[in-house]
């Protein structure tokens, strides 16, 4: 099929009749009146565009050189302009400079930290001369590639990826493997490879690693099954399960293995909660389903004998519903964490000392005014005041220290200790400024929480008119059994924040 | 009419439109809506959340008119803002109406409009960024550097995603071929 018989069938779109005019604009606002900004296109006339390429051609360089400049050059422009660095105030060499140290992950060059810093909302560079490590920690946070601290004192560690092929029958990459693997030191144990499925996460058995992912597809016709397997810490692969359940597409949403059985919560064609127990030799010895309607799964965690679950929807903007469900998998009661004055989004949730901890945020619910108005609000119920009050006092141009500050007062990390029979909160931690975050036991049987402190802010109506982005520090939290806190840090972790 | 013509155009009414001029909406529809619209259409599959699509974007117009910088591409301005409410528009809807069950435009005649049912079943074979990436260039016809502003992504990955779409027709058509060749 060619691209002109593409375009010649996206053409039948402009056939469709369009709704009443007076209709859609009968909803519009009265205009308001501003004054307007002019931009100034800059054009070269073609006498000054040609006098400037003679003068490039009768520099005293060789034609090689040239050339080969000018494609570093050319190279260097889009990978600024991809990775949405600025270029102003630099000269061509500079630019060539500065994209070579980044490329070649040097940062020696004075002019990388004035380009990095100006591109990066949200990370102070330190004052002193950066290190190149600062540096390095920077870009790589600039580029998605956050460095996690351990949240363990073990020199254990995991890593998976997948590896692609090019299928030449259809012409684009496919699945080739999922590859798992143990580092213990930084250095390499061991690796398993899986062709079955592609690795969506991994949780810890005891000494065994308990990983699930899903068949991978490359089309919405095919159907899509989940996988989840074991691994023993030589690295043996103990067993494969496909989850064959009856629907279209199924994946693993959370796993809870325990010193009998692994509970396994899958979502079935994006509308029913399934409990799949295994035994520990990857046999399915209960299945039940509940049809939940459109809920991912998002948490799950042992309760005495039962499970918790926390499901949640991005559309509807729910993000603090917990269901209790029974060791056969029927749902017997639900808790929503709410309140009058606050609305609690729930990120996180683990079993400790015999109680539930529920890592959240939560930020002050509006009046039923402003409810109404927020009607519409794409589900951004958590920063409507912020642009609410950009928008209406005209501060598009809002700096980032009088941002932050509104968003500071905005969140309030919370961790909740709740009972493991009602589920009610029992008492609670909090910390202003801040959303919480991941919950894990470390090696001394200790709780750890993480808490992402909000750093920096910024607003860019020319990018997104209803996003707010910024960067934040995580801080970590550690508990005794008793609830005493027993230390603070700040890890050094640099995690994004966008809403 | 022309694209310059129409970056022209809407230039001037949203400057008249900033001015009191509340005619100038009327000027700004007529010369986007049709593109709105069925870009919308393409995107959500249904002719009720296209509407939606439409009236949103218009009175996000309306609403933040202010921040329009007069001189500039209004036109890419206005499909950056249908982009926003096609997304929320489809974030809101019931799931599971998969877009080839979605309603069909109803033509002036008591018989629905076929000619649309291959342009949703053409759409049905993509996910839904890949869907946007198709309509912005081969029928909005937004250059990579548009198109890569609109949906917040990089140039690169904007042309990535488009030819894996392509490509995904492609195989899809061929696979079909050679099974209609078999029976």
């Amino acid at each position: 099929m060619k691209k002109r018989e593409i375009r010649n069938i996206l053409k039948q779109l402009v056939d469709i009749p369009l709704p009443d005019k007076e209709k859609v604009l009968s909803a519009c606002s009265e205009p308001k009146m501003v004054e307007l900004v002019q931009i100034r296109k800059l054009k070269l006339k073609p006498l000054v565009a040609i006098s400037f390429v003679l003068v490039l051609l009768v520099l005293s360089v060789s034609a090689y050189t040239i050339a080969a400049q000018v494609r570093e050059y050319n190279e260097a422009v889009i990978f600024f302009s991809e990775y949405d660095l600025p270029i102003g105030g630099l000269t061509r060499g500079e630019i060539r400079k500065v994209y070579r140290d980044i490329r070649t992950m040097t940062f020696n060059y004075d002019k990388t930290a004035q380009v990095i810093e100006s591109a990066v909302g949200g990370y102070e560079i330190f004052q002193e001369n950066p290190t190149a490590e600062d540096l390095k920690n920077l870009w790589n946070y600039k580029n998605g590639m956050l460095f996690v601290q351990e949240r363990t004192n073990s020199p254990v560690s995991y890593k998976y990826y997948t590896v692609e092929k090019l299928n030449e029958r259809l012409g684009f990459d496919v699945h080739d493997k999922s590859v798992f693997e143990k580092y213990e030191k930084n250095e390499l144990v061991w690796q398993v490879e899986f062709r079955n499925f592609w690795i969506e996460d991994y949780v810890m058995n005891r000494d065994r690693i308990i990983v699930y992912g899903r068949l991978p597809t490359y089309s919405s016709a095919q159907k899509s099954y989940a996988w989840i397997a074991c691994i023993d810490s030589d690295g043996t692969v103990l067993w494969e399960t496909m989850l064959y359940n009856g629907f279209k597409s199924e994946y693993i949403g959370a796993v809870v293995p325990t010193d009998e059985k692994i509970a396994v919560f899958s979502r079935g064609d994006l509308r029913y909660l399934c409990l799949n127990e295994l035994d520990p030799d990857g046999e399915v010895i209960n299945f039940h389903k509940t049809d939940v309607g459109n809920y991912g799964i998002w948490n799950a965690a042992k309760l005495g004998g039962d499970y918790i679950v926390q499901l949640g929807s991005y559309m509807t903007g729910e993000y603090a519903k917990i269901i209790k469900v029974n060791s056969e998998g029927v749902i017997i009661d639900s808790f929503l964490y709410d309140s009058d004055d606050n609305y609690y989004y729930v990120r996180d949730m683990i079993e400790y000392n015999e109680h539930v901890y529920l890592s959240a945020y939560s930020v002050p619910a509006p009046d039923k005014g402003e409810k109404d108005a927020d009607k519409n609000a794409g589900g951004r119920h958590d920063i409507a005041p912020i642009l609410r009050y950009i928008f209406d006092n005209n501060r598009m141009d809002i700096s980032k220290e009088e941002l932050t500050k509104l968003v500071r007062d905005q969140f309030t990390a919370v961790l909740l200790v709740c009972d493991p029979i009602s589920g009610t909160p029992k008492e609670f931690y909090s910390v202003k400024g801040s959303l919480g975050s991941k919950l894990t036991i470390n090696d001394s049987q200790e709780l750890s929480w993480d808490v992402e402190s909000i750093t920096e802010t910024f607003f860019s109506p020319m990018t997104s008119s209803f996003t707010i982005g910024g960067a934040s520090y995580v801080y970590r939290y550690v508990f005794d059994k008793n609830g005493t806190l027993l230390s603070q840090e700040k890890t050094g972790e640099v995690v994004n924040f966008r809403r | 009419m022309r694209t310059q013509n129409i970056i022209k155009v809407c230039d001037k009414a949203m400057i008249a439109f900033l001015k009191g001029d509340k005619g100038a909406l009327g000027v700004i529809y007529d010369c986007m809506a049709k593109l709105i619209y069925s870009t919308a259409y393409g995107i959500t599959g249904s002719v009720q959340d296209a509407e939606d699509v439409l009236q949103n974007t218009m009175i996000e117009i309306s609403k933040y008119a202010h921040t329009y910088k007069a001189g500039s591409n209004p036109k890419a301005w206005m499909l950056t803002i249908a982009h926003h409410c096609s997304i929320d528009v489809i974030r809101k809807r019931k799931p599971d109406i998969p877009i080839e069950d979605s309603k069909l435009p109803e033509t002036s005649g008591t018989q629905p409009d076929f000619s649309q049912i291959e342009v949703l079943e053409l759409l049905s074979l993509l996910d839904p960024e890949e869907r946007r990436i198709l309509i912005y260039r081969l029928y909005t016809g937004l250059p990579y550097k548009q198109i890569a502003s609109v949906m917040g992504i990089s140039v690169t990955s904007a042309q990535k995603k488009y030819q894996r779409s392509v490509k995904k027709l492609k195989a899809c058509y061929q696979n079909e071929e050679v099974s209609h060749e078999k029976t």
